[in-house]
């Protein structure tokens, strides 16, 4: 393929993707590495899941990967608005078919009358976010095939 | 009407009827069995959600489409779009919300039956179809308009 002379860039929505996974798979690796180095040490950890502040990046993507200004500023078209769609929907079915095996799951094997910490909630809802993201993420990157196709920004 | 029209106000029905066959078969339980009512309310809702689960999913099958006709434009497609949207959104801030009143009334030490979290997963996909019955008749306009 003949790329000469063309800027071969990712667009905009490639890029918040690779780094929507990025912030995603270091804050995970980041939190259990602490979580352990701490419980080895001390026998419990306090300071470990602190390092999920991390995320707090996923909402800076508007900032870090603004929009071109100017008169070539058109970035988004109705193939990425559908790219994104469909990104969207499949996160969030696979999202809600993951949650009803959890929990039936969970029902079946532990069984209905015992019981589960109250904490599994809230980081039910709290992975139930990260994995939406990053399935949306995947499945973005996916639909564009991975890498540049040398389109122009 | 047209058949996604069609199709959300069947789904309301349904889950209007399951609502209150589940309050009725839990009057029967407490009243009559003499059963808490966390209990009969368990029992009472297990056979109206499981049929209402099955009707409300099945409701594309029983509203076909009609052969060698078009039904559905860009319009319809963007309808479509939306209400999903809304109602995963809906589904998905009930499944926070409930998450986390639970995990902060109770205390996040203590324990939780098992059987609260295929409540909250249900109630979650309860609300995913509500939302979006309701959106795809909010965005027609509720009423047929020479469809």
């Amino acid at each position: 393929m003949n790329t000469a002379g063309k800027e071969r860039t990712m667009n905009r929505f490639q890029k918040i993707a690779w780094f929507n996974l990025a912030v995603i798979t270091a804050t995970i690796l980041i939190t259990s590495t602490a979580i352990a180095i701490e419980i080895r040490m001390r026998g419990y950890s306090t300071i470990g899941p602190c390092f999920v502040v991390i995320l707090a990046l996923l909402k800076a993507t508007p900032f870090l990967f603004k929009k071109p200004q100017g008169q070539s500023g058109v970035v988004c078209d109705e193939r990425d608005h559908f790219i994104r769609n469909r990104a969207a929907s499949f996160a969030y079915t696979a999202f809600w078919y993951v949650l009803f095996l959890f929990c039936f799951l969970l029902w079946f094997i532990i069984g209905p009358e015992n019981s589960v910490p109250t904490i599994a909630l809230p980081l039910t809802a709290f992975g139930g976010a990260l994995f939406i993201k990053t399935v949306a993420s995947v499945a973005i990157l996916v639909q564009y095939g991975w890498r540049d196709k040398g389109e122009k920004l | 009407m047209n058949r996604q029209q069609k199709i959300a106000w069947f789904q309301l029905a349904v889950i209007a009827m399951a609502a209150i066959a589940s309050a009725a078969i839990s009057e029967i339980y407490v009243y009559k069995d003499g059963l808490n009512f966390s209990k009969a309310w368990w029992f009472g809702t297990v056979w109206p959600v499981i049929l209402g689960i099955i009707l409300m999913t099945s409701a594309p099958l029983l509203f076909r489409k009609k052969k060698g006709q078009v039904d559905f434009d860009e319009r319809d497609l963007t309808i479509d779009r939306w209400a999903a949207r809304i109602s995963y959104g809906m589904s998905y801030a009930f499944l926070f919300i409930i998450c986390m009143a639970i995990g902060t009334t109770s205390g996040f030490d203590r324990l939780i039956p098992t059987y609260w979290l295929a409540r909250i997963a249900l109630g979650g996909f309860i609300i995913m179809i509500a939302a979006q019955a309701l959106t795809i008749l909010l965005c027609y306009g509720r009423q047929a308009k020479h469809g």
